[in-house]
């Protein structure tokens, strides 16, 4: 076929639009996004074809052999003028056609929490605005028409995500992927006409619809109309990383922004096996959760009855003298689901090289679901690996039970455990302070998975890896890392750095047969299918309850019930 | 078959001795359009008077015969005579009419309007030479207002399902061919060939197919489609399991809305009685062919009349319409070959097949064929349904069926195809109503509205009127009927309160281009055919809008301002007391003067002004200010 006199060829079932674009000839849209079921609304694709009437939308023209298409010319780009003039007489506009553009966007104003959203620079999706974009391409400096403030009041009724209908141009993207993508259709077109809004059944809370908030609304929203509130302000990120989640199994693929070297939002990773999608926790609790204050901040050390902050060689130390005193019998080491596979290794090297042969993964498995603990087959594998049948594998709770028989006297574990409080010297590795703290004899500041680089085995057999996107909280330090020291001292093998590690924790891993996926990733949609099965996201992290970090997530948790 | 022909002789000899019968029979009038007008009060009012006279007579309710401006009608029949029609009852009028003519034998001439087919009565002139019928040619129409639709025995009485019993005997292809060679084209509005239609999804591939009868007539002042389902529905059913047969599905849909009810319980009642006789179901008429046909009720949106929005309906999901290619013919409810007919198109096709093609196509323009329903509203002296061969003039219609303008004003023009039409000027009414024609006037056939505007109607508030409807029924999908169309109304607004300059019209034109030709489906893409044609047609008054500030209709209520003239006020009164803003001051007996600085122009005083009086006139505004 023909695009602008130029010959190009096409795949059968491709539209005129995916055409032109493979061809590098642009062609502007709002309506259309790649990841979903093309519609038609905007208006801003139309094209001629020969020998079609009118004036077809390139986004769901089938391309036929011979066909001749004209992307642009004095008709169309009337046309797309007018259409998205119009847009622009319902949507804020004074920042897009106004004169001095240029010199306010050097200025960078500091945005603000306005209340209403007049232009861009109160608006939280300045920096990647789509219409924008169509408006600069087609070089609209003023708008014909008396602008329209619709008026309506922002909805901030729900956690995590607002709201503002003012700023909505109706392109229908929301609705497709809460439908089509995610299979919930918790929101529709309401209405007729001119007021016509993109709303829940008979105008109730997402809260009370049933949204699972995955927030990939927000992500497709070309305008600002529908925001994250937690991360919205924060204006141009500094750097964006590609890294995965560790929140469950899946490690669904997240971008993590960063701004002043800290996290201050995530983002589904479009290129990651995942497909752009992500669950609530992923789009919406990361950052508050590596940023919250009832992280760890300094390595601590019983002293009179009082944990002290100490550095970390003392702290080092002092586990390391702690432990020598007991036998290896006398010792149990608890490792965390959620930790990668660097820090697991290196748990098992040193119980192997003290000699402890109690090992508990938690959480217990017997309680949780398959994709529960953000590395759980990782850590199994490499358990499985070390010679630890599933059976003789013990659980925290065992621990906690014969601690409190003094069975167990010196306990190093890698999370929270409840009742472990008899253990008489106890080494707690956490990110997070919890109750168990008040009981421990040494707290080592762990990391977060945003915060350091590791690899993760999920729930597919495949090996992923986690990147370092911001700057590490206070004085944590990788858990690798920590073990290795302590292993150090114990006089087993030195490992120089973490890529020694994880060739190690890799052939490790080798020698176990790879877990059964239970989706194949090659569907499409095997993401979705998967996150409705889980039901409620499972929401602790190295034994924390996300719930207490977060607060939205309370109020999710909470309205669900 | 020959338990068929059994059934339809039994139904023969019931209708026949129902018309012939010594027993007077009354028929009422019992179409919406009668309910509305009263009906009910009237038959109750007939019971009450046949039981106090002792008077055995059998009451049949009917459709609407499409005289719309005699509601509430009876026709009576007695001594196996045609009936006679009365129009214009009331209570009032009733008992003696009864009286007069069950018990005396005066059939009451100065009542009756006509009388029907058969034996007549002396004195009483033929229904069908009544000067609002006699130009018409009853084809879709036939049996609405004759015969009683819930009883199918009426149906088949006369003719019905006749052509369903050809049809199974030829081949899908040659159904196909008769109605296409018949020249027969949609009637719903676009006037696609309706044979070729049917040719598209027969020879799609995948199963099952699916026919759907579009009865979502929603253009405000069009009533073709119920008057029709109320008054024949079996004649659209027919044609429903004829379409099914020629493109081979085996299910079937009415799409009616909701908003009529009479309409929908006549379909239910014939479904029902076409099931029981194996008209639908498994193996029907012993053929090899099934359908099954279910009624689905629309919620009211006027875009669910386009294909697409229908289908979504009809799948459960919202009323939007989506882009074409793929075509209903192809992919269409649930993804399968679909065709969708309009329900005249269907309530003609039975016709096509039982008299031939050749009968079919005499009626009609080379490019037009057959005949076409309209109603007929708006300020003309006789409104209604009406049917007449396509090629009539619109000076037939409006001056001969519908009897030239109300109160022997002039007329101004006609809009044609409802919202989606356009305003055709008076000078033009020598033009034939075809689908060629109108389309050259910039306007089109649509479902068959016609509305007949006089002098006193003002061109920009038509425009504004139709605007403000498909405002309010966009579906909201796309930008420029959507945003458009809101954005068109601002200007027509200003146009009517003399606030918008010369460059407005400019915006206007322009603006309505981009939803003409930006739009997604046929609603946006005809949206700015009002618009279009009334600035074509009425340039001037546009202007007048624009530069002098002045509305020659004096209706723009911004442009005008109410005076009362001294020297015929006779100091009544009750212009005063009426006013709702106290803006009218004057002693009794006294001339009366309206405070303009108070009065919001609501008119009340204009129209309670005595009519022996009618010192309260409309004038200009602006001619006012400086008289």
């Amino acid at each position: 076929m023909k695009i602008d006199g130029k010959d190009v060829e096409f795949k059968e079932g491709q539209t005129v639009l995916e055409v032109a674009t493979d061809a590098g000839i642009y062609i502007p849209t709002l309506c259309v996004h790649k990841d979903l079921p093309n519609f038609g609304a905007c208006r801003l694709c139309l094209v001629k074809i020969e020998g079609m009437r009118g004036f077809p939308p390139a986004c769901t023209t089938p391309a036929k052999d011979d066909m001749v298409v004209t992307t642009e010319d004095d008709e169309l780009r009337s046309i797309r003028r007018n259409v998205v003039e119009l847009l622009l007489s319902e949507h804020p506009n004074a920042c897009i056609v106004c004169d001095d553009k240029k010199l306010c966007e050097q200025y960078r104003a500091c945005p603000m929490k306005a209340g209403q959203i007049t232009g861009c620079q109160l608006c939280p999706n300045k920096e990647i605005c789509d219409l924008r974009e169509v408006v600069e391409y087609l070089g609209i400096d003023k708008v014909d028409f008396e602008f329209e403030y619709r008026d309506v009041e922002v909805e901030r009724c729900d956690p995590f995500f607002d709201r503002d209908y003012n700023l909505c141009i109706l392109c229908g993207r929301c609705v497709r992927v809460c439908k089509d993508i995610r299979g919930m259709g918790v929101i529709a077109f309401t209405k007729r006409g001119h007021e016509t809004r993109i709303n829940t059944s008979f105008g109730k809370t997402h809260l009370e619809i049933g949204c699972r908030f995955c927030g990939a609304c927000v992500d497709v929203c070309p305008t600002g109309a529908l925001s994250a509130r937690g991360t919205k302000w924060h204006g141009k990120l500094d750097s964006e990383v590609q890294t995965v989640c560790g929140l469950c199994n899946i490690n669904c693929g997240i971008v993590a922004g960063v701004k002043w070297g800290k996290l201050v939002e995530t983002t589904p990773d479009h290129d990651s096996y995942t497909n752009g999608q992500l669950c609530v926790l992923g789009r919406f609790c990361i950052s508050g959760m590596v940023n919250h204050p009832l992280r760890i901040r300094y390595p601590q050390v019983r002293k009179d009855d009082w944990l002290i902050p100490v550095d970390w060689e003392e702290a080092l130390g002092a586990v390391v003298e702690g432990l020598k005193k007991y036998e290896p019998r006398e010792m149990a080491f608890i490792i965390s689901q959620d930790v990668s596979n660097e820090a697991a290794f290196m748990m098992l090297q040193l119980a192997a090289k003290v000699g402890v042969e109690k090992i508990a993964l938690a959480p217990s498995s017997g309680d949780q679901k398959a994709y529960d603990g953000g590395n759980a087959f990782g850590v199994s594998g490499l358990c499985q690996a070390a010679g630890y049948t599933p059976d003789e594998l013990m659980t925290p709770e065992d621990v906690a039970r014969m601690a409190g028989r003094g069975k167990i006297k010196a306990v190093y574990t890698t999370q929270d455990v409840v009742n472990i409080d008899d253990a008489e010297f106890l080494v707690i590795q956490d990110v997070y302070n919890s109750h168990s703290l008040k009981s421990a004899a040494a707290v080592l500041p762990v990391q977060s998975f945003m915060e350091s680089e590791a690899s993760v085995t999920s729930f597919d057999g495949v090996t992923r890896e986690m990147k370092h996107a911001s700057e590490p909280y206070a004085r944590s330090r990788p858990d690798w890392e920590i073990t290795r020291d302590i292993l150090k001292a114990f006089e087993g093998q030195d490992y120089a750095s973490l890529g020694d590690v994880r060739a190690a924790a890799d052939a490790e891993l080798a020698k176990v047969a790879k877990p059964d996926a239970q989706g194949t990733t090659s569907e499409l949609n095997w993401f979705p299918k998967h996150i409705r099965e889980l039901g409620d996201p499972p929401s602790k992290y190295r034994g924390m309850d996300l719930t207490v970090l977060i607060d939205d997530l309370r109020v999710l948790k909470e309205g669900r019930k | 078959m020959s338990d068929f022909e059994s059934l339809r002789q039994k139904a023969r000899s019931k209708y026949e001795e129902l018309r012939t019968g010594q027993k007077p029979v009354i028929y009422l009038g019992a179409a919406s359009c009668g309910k509305a007008a009263g009906i009910a009060s009237i038959g109750g009012k007939i019971k009450e008077i046949l039981g106090e006279l002792g008077i055995e007579s059998k009451l049949v309710e009917v459709g609407c015969v499409g005289m719309c401006c005699y509601e509430p009608m009876i026709y009576i029949q007695k001594d196996g005579k045609a009936p006679i029609c009365y129009g214009n009852l009331t209570t009032k009028v009733v008992p003696e009419l009864i009286k007069d003519f069950l018990v005396d034998g005066d059939p009451r001439t100065d009542l009756a309007l006509g009388a029907f087919d058969g034996p007549q009565t002396e004195g009483v002139p033929r229904l069908f030479d009544h000067p609002m019928l006699k130009p018409q040619v009853r084809v879709v129409l036939r049996n609405c207002g004759v015969i009683d639709p819930t009883d199918i025995d009426h149906y088949l009485a006369n003719d019905g399902y006749v052509a369903l019993q050809k049809v199974l005997a030829m081949t899908p292809e040659e159904v196909i061919e008769e109605v296409k060679s018949a020249g027969m084209r949609g009637r719903g509005g676009a006037g696609f060939s309706t044979g070729m239609k049917w040719e598209f999804c027969a020879k799609a591939s995948g199963s099952p197919k699916y026919m759907i009868c579009n009865a979502d007539e929603g253009d405000p002042g069009a009533f073709m489609n119920r008057s029709l389902l109320e008054g024949d529905p079996h004649a659209v059913l027919e044609g429903l399991v004829i379409a099914a047969y020629a493109i081979g599905a085996s299910k079937g849909y009415v799409y009616a809305r909701a908003e009529y009810p009479l309409a929908i319980k006549h379909l239910n009642i014939a479904l029902g009685q076409m099931r029981e006789i194996n008209l639908i179901g498994e193996n029907i008429l012993g053929s090899d062919f099934s359908l099954e046909v279910i009624v689905k009720e629309g919620a009211g949106a006027f875009v669910c009349g386009e294909e697409t929005a229908l289908m979504a309906s009809i799948m459960g999901e919202r009323g939007m319409p989506r882009p074409r290619p793929p075509f209903p013919a192809t992919h269409g409810l649930w993804g399968k070959p679909t065709t969708i007919n309009n329900v005249e198109t269907l309530g003609t096709v039975a016709t096509i097949i039982r008299e031939g093609k050749d009968w079919f196509s005499h009626f009609g323009t080379e490019k037009s064929k057959g005949t076409k329903t309209f109603s007929l509203v708006g300020k003309v002296q006789r409104t209604g349904l009406i049917e007449v061969t396509l090629g009539t003039t619109l000076q037939e219609i409006i001056y001969e069926i519908g009897g030239g303008i109300l109160d022997g004003k002039k007329a101004k023009a006609i809009q044609t195809g409802g919202p989606s039409g356009g305003c055709i000027p008076a000078s033009q009414f020598d033009l034939n109503v075809d689908y060629e024609s109108l389309t050259q006037a910039g306007t089109i056939m649509g479902s068959g509205g016609l509305i007949v505007m006089d002098e006193e109607t003002c061109i920009v508030d038509i425009a504004h009127y139709f605007l403000t409807f498909t405002k309010e029924e966009s579906c909201g999908k796309c930008t420029p009927c959507r945003i458009g169309t809101h954005r068109m109304l601002d200007i027509l607004h200003k146009i009517k309160t003399g606030k918008a300059e010369m460059k407005d019209l400019e915006k206007l034109h322009e603006i309505a281009w981009t939803v003409k030709n930006g739009s997604l489906c046929g609603l946006g893409q005809t949206v700015p055919n009002p618009i279009y044609t009334t600035m074509k047609y009425f340039e001037d008054e546009y202007h007048e809008h624009v530069e002098d500030r002045k509305c020659r209709a004096l209706v723009c209520k911004d442009l005008i301002r109410y005076h009362i003239d001294a020297e015929r006020c006779i100091g009544c009164g009750i212009c005063a007391g009426k006013c709702p803003v106290d803006a009218i001051s004057g002693e009794k007996k006294q001339t009366h003067v309206i405070e303009e600085s108070l009065c919001i122009k609501c008119g009340i005083c204009f129209h309670s002004c005595p009519p022996k009086a009618r010192a309260v006139e409309k004038i200009d505004a602006e001619v006012g200010q400086d008289g």
